[in-house]
């Protein structure tokens, strides 16, 4: 069970999110849509803290954050039931791919180098980067880095995935060996949230697609109610622009 | 008239001196490079009060002469301090060329620590990583990479600074040199002779940064 509450969020002068609520089941694929600027990633980074929300409640699992008396020990209990998949994969730069998925189970969880090889080698190859094992991401396509970074946020065996826009920064023929992977992992009834402006993917994986505007949901259903029938004026307008 | 035969004398047996000068160089080595690297940790974080403590230390070592530093250290400090007055010239010299050199290779690994990119501090967190973990297991390994060409520098500086030391009676290559344009009055011979030596012995060590530099540069 993962429930946000009234979360908000200002940069400065700039109100990012106005109070957001938002519930979770096990198994949902959440997509958030909307235009550039309406703090869809800015959400995202609020649930694991990343930004640090001015007020509201985090709740995943057992764990219960309030962003008016968050301690470090509460946002790093939250961080880990959490992982990000990023739109600039952000791949540490100094490990082999499969030292980038192995690493953090070893260092975060004090996993023992053999079971963490085991578990990044078959997560690795889950996203077909068994022929990169030993490469570093400099050598890597932008497709094969956030696949590396999808198999990394797996490793965490997280209760609930975070995706920030993960193809936004990929090639057009690129695009698709990523969606596949998170396609399946929707069909595997992973639970998470993915930030994403590939509509076609968005109505395919999604079990609820959340339409924000300014800080805001403004409509919300499944991907056969937002786009064959959105009620909302700005809902409407958005979906337009990808006709 | 120019004595090759004294020249040429000194410059072969001045060599044995070189570990004196070595030992100094990398005693303040260890010394600056260590403490640097604590200061420029404190400046990235930002650490309250420690931060303003470690700006104006570095303020002050920068912007004052080595010279005036050791000389207020070991000559005029001595006066009130007994454990400094007791200390050996060597050590004196190793602390405060350390704490000298410290203040540039602090900006240095500072400049190092920045280049490496914000989305991996973040990754770092986002899989529950603390500060301390990025810093060590992400950002330092990659900084070091950095920082390497700019610190060869700096140990350069620090080890021709180590000529500093005849002021405090310190007898390395300098100082020997010193003494035997003293006892013989044949300067021109003696500081030729004490340049080359230094002028070889910084070829080498640069030669092996450029060794270092290469072998890093093909790794990631």
């Amino acid at each position: 069970m993962i429930r946000i509450e009234n979360l908000h969020k200002r940069f400065d002068s700039l109100e990012v999110l106005k109070g957001v609520d938002l519930d979770i089941k096990q198994g949902e694929v959440i997509a958030v849509i909307g235009p550039s600027g309406t703090g869809k990633s800015t959400l995202l980074r609020c649930i694991n803290y990343l930004e640090k929300p001015e007020k509201g409640i985090i709740t995943i699992g057992d764990v219960s954050v309030d962003a008016s008396k968050a301690s470090k020990k509460a946002i790093h209990d939250l961080r880990m039931k959490t992982s990000m998949v990023f739109q600039s994969y952000n791949l540490f730069k100094n490990m082999t791919v499969l030292e980038n998925v192995m690493k953090p189970m070893m260092i975060v969880r004090g996993v023992d180098r053999a079971t963490a090889e085991k578990t990044a080698k078959e997560l690795l190859e889950k996203v077909g980067l068994s022929d990169k094992l030993d490469q570093y991401p400099s050598k890597l396509s932008g497709g094969q880095q956030q696949r590396a970074g999808i198999a990394r946020a797996l490793a965490a065996d997280p209760e609930l995935m975070l995706f920030d826009e993960p193809t936004a920064a990929l090639d057009p023929e690129l695009v698709g060996e990523v969606l596949g992977i998170i396609r399946d992992l929707a069909n595997n009834h992973r639970t998470m949230i993915i930030v994403s402006h590939e509509m076609r993917f968005v109505r395919e994986a999604a079990t609820r697609v959340i339409f924000m505007d300014e800080g805001k949901i403004i409509e919300e259903g499944t991907p056969e109610e937002i786009f064959d029938h959105p009620k909302h004026p700005r809902t409407i307008k958005f979906l337009n622009m990808f006709e | 008239m120019f004595e090759l035969d004294f020249f040429i004398d000194l410059l072969f047996s001045l060599p044995k001196f070189i570990p004196v000068t070595l030992k100094l160089a990398f005693l303040s080595l260890m010394l600056s490079l260590s403490l640097a690297i604590v200061l420029a940790v404190i400046r990235h974080y930002e650490v309250p009060v420690l931060n303003t403590l470690t700006k104006v230390y570095i303020s002050f070592f920068r912007s004052t002469p080595f010279i005036s530093q050791l000389f207020l250290f070991y000559f005029g400090l001595a006066r009130y301090v007994t454990f400094i007055r007791d200390m050996s010239s060597t050590f004196a010299l190793v602390l405060i060329l350390g704490l000298n050199t410290a203040s540039f290779m602090c900006e240095t690994i500072r400049g190092a620590l920045l280049s490496v990119d914000k989305g991996q501090v973040e990754a770092g967190h986002s899989l529950g990583m603390t500060n301390l973990q990025i810093m060590w297991h992400v950002i330092l390994p990659q900084a070091v990479k950095v920082a390497i060409p700019p610190l060869s520098n700096n140990f350069i500086n620090l080890t021709k600074n180590t000529a500093m030391g005849f002021t405090v009676g310190i007898i390395d290559l300098m100082g020997k040199a010193k003494l035997e344009a003293a006892n013989s009055f044949r300067f021109t011979e003696s500081y030729l002779a004490v340049l080359i030596v230094y002028w070889v012995m910084i070829a080498a060590m640069t030669k092996v940064q450029s060794i270092i530099e290469e072998k890093l540069k093909n790794k990631y």
